[in-house]
């Protein structure tokens, strides 16, 4: 545990959870690849899998939905708008996966950590510190993504 | 050819999207619960997207079977109920610039889930960019 340098519950927990996350992507990337080409539209793919994923969480954690008062405006706009530009991924995400294959796609849509690193240097420095460390991570996790799409494209 | 390069422009708008989102959800998540967040943030993309698919694709509804279902159940249960929600927890816990590279190894898992799922060759370059993208994991928790 010292050896990674994760000096709390909540750092392994946030570890742990980014990296189940990753793997999750991982399973709806090649499920999104199999409805688009077997089912449906991108389109209505992401608009069923979204429904599906509110239903399931707000069923799991309707105690939650007690303290929705509690937001304010600024936090319930920047809650609107990080779902208006994840929508704008899923789709994205889906209409790719309809046009090249998954070892093209999944990659390039992989790299969103750059973009995140990028607007979070722009945004975010009042509370958030960027490494050279974190940048390096992202850039060999990125470089070790390309590698694969590169080796697995030709 | 057009067609992959298509898809190519899209996964990088995909890409933006997202790190946008990080970054937008970050600040949201300073004074809100991860679950919460979660759950709004679902049901305005739900809105928005049935909007849209509703508006330019309604009579493809009509084609969909009940079996169909199980597969948008089970793309919503790992994308948005697990996936997005458990991208928010380590938003959360550990800030934007380490919780989105490391939810950037996405397309190494898809990679091996492609393999084992869709039956395609792994190769020898795939073990170097799995050791790089552990390198850069390893780094990533090593920072302070």
């Amino acid at each position: 545990m010292n050896k990674l340098n994760i000096n709390s519950k909540k750092e392994l927990l946030g570890y742990a959870s980014s990296l189940s996350a990753a793997f999750s992507y991982g399973i709806s990337a090649i499920l999104a690849k199999i409805i688009v080409d077997q089912i449906t539209t991108p389109l209505i793919a992401s608009s069923f899998a979204l429904l599906f994923g509110f239903l399931i969480l707000a069923t799991m954690f309707y105690k939650q939905l007690f303290n929705i008062k509690s937001i304010d405006k600024k936090t319930m706009l920047f809650i609107f708008l990080a779902g208006l530009a994840s929508c704008i991924g899923v789709g994205s995400q889906y209409y790719a996966m309809n046009n090249a294959p998954v070892i093209l796609v999944a990659p390039i849509t992989g790299s969103n950590a750059l973009f995140a690193i990028l607007f979070g240097f722009i945004f975010l420095r009042k509370i958030e510190t960027i490494t050279p460390l974190t940048i390096i991570g992202a850039l060999m996790i990125i470089i070790g993504i390309i590698v694969i799409v590169l080796s697995r494209a030709s | 050819m057009e067609k992959i390069i298509t898809g190519i422009v899209f996964a990088l708008i995909a890409a933006i999207g997202w790190g946008a989102s990080a970054v937008l959800s970050r600040i949201a998540l300073e004074k809100t619960d991860p679950r919460l967040a979660t759950i709004v943030s679902l049901f305005f993309s739900s809105i928005i997207m049935f909007s849209i698919s509703l508006s330019m694709q309604f009579n493809e509804l009509e084609k969909l079977i009940a079996s169909d279902f199980l597969w948008f159940f089970s793309a919503g249960l790992t994308s948005f109920a697990a996936g997005r929600l458990l991208n928010y927890v380590g938003i959360k816990n550990i800030g934007v610039a380490k919780a989105s590279p490391l939810f950037g190894t996405s397309p190494l898992f898809a990679a091996f889930l492609a393999i084992i799922i869709l039956s395609e060759k792994p190769t020898i370059m795939l073990g170097v960019g799995t050791i790089l993208v552990t390198f850069g994991i390893i780094l990533i928790t090593k920072s302070k």
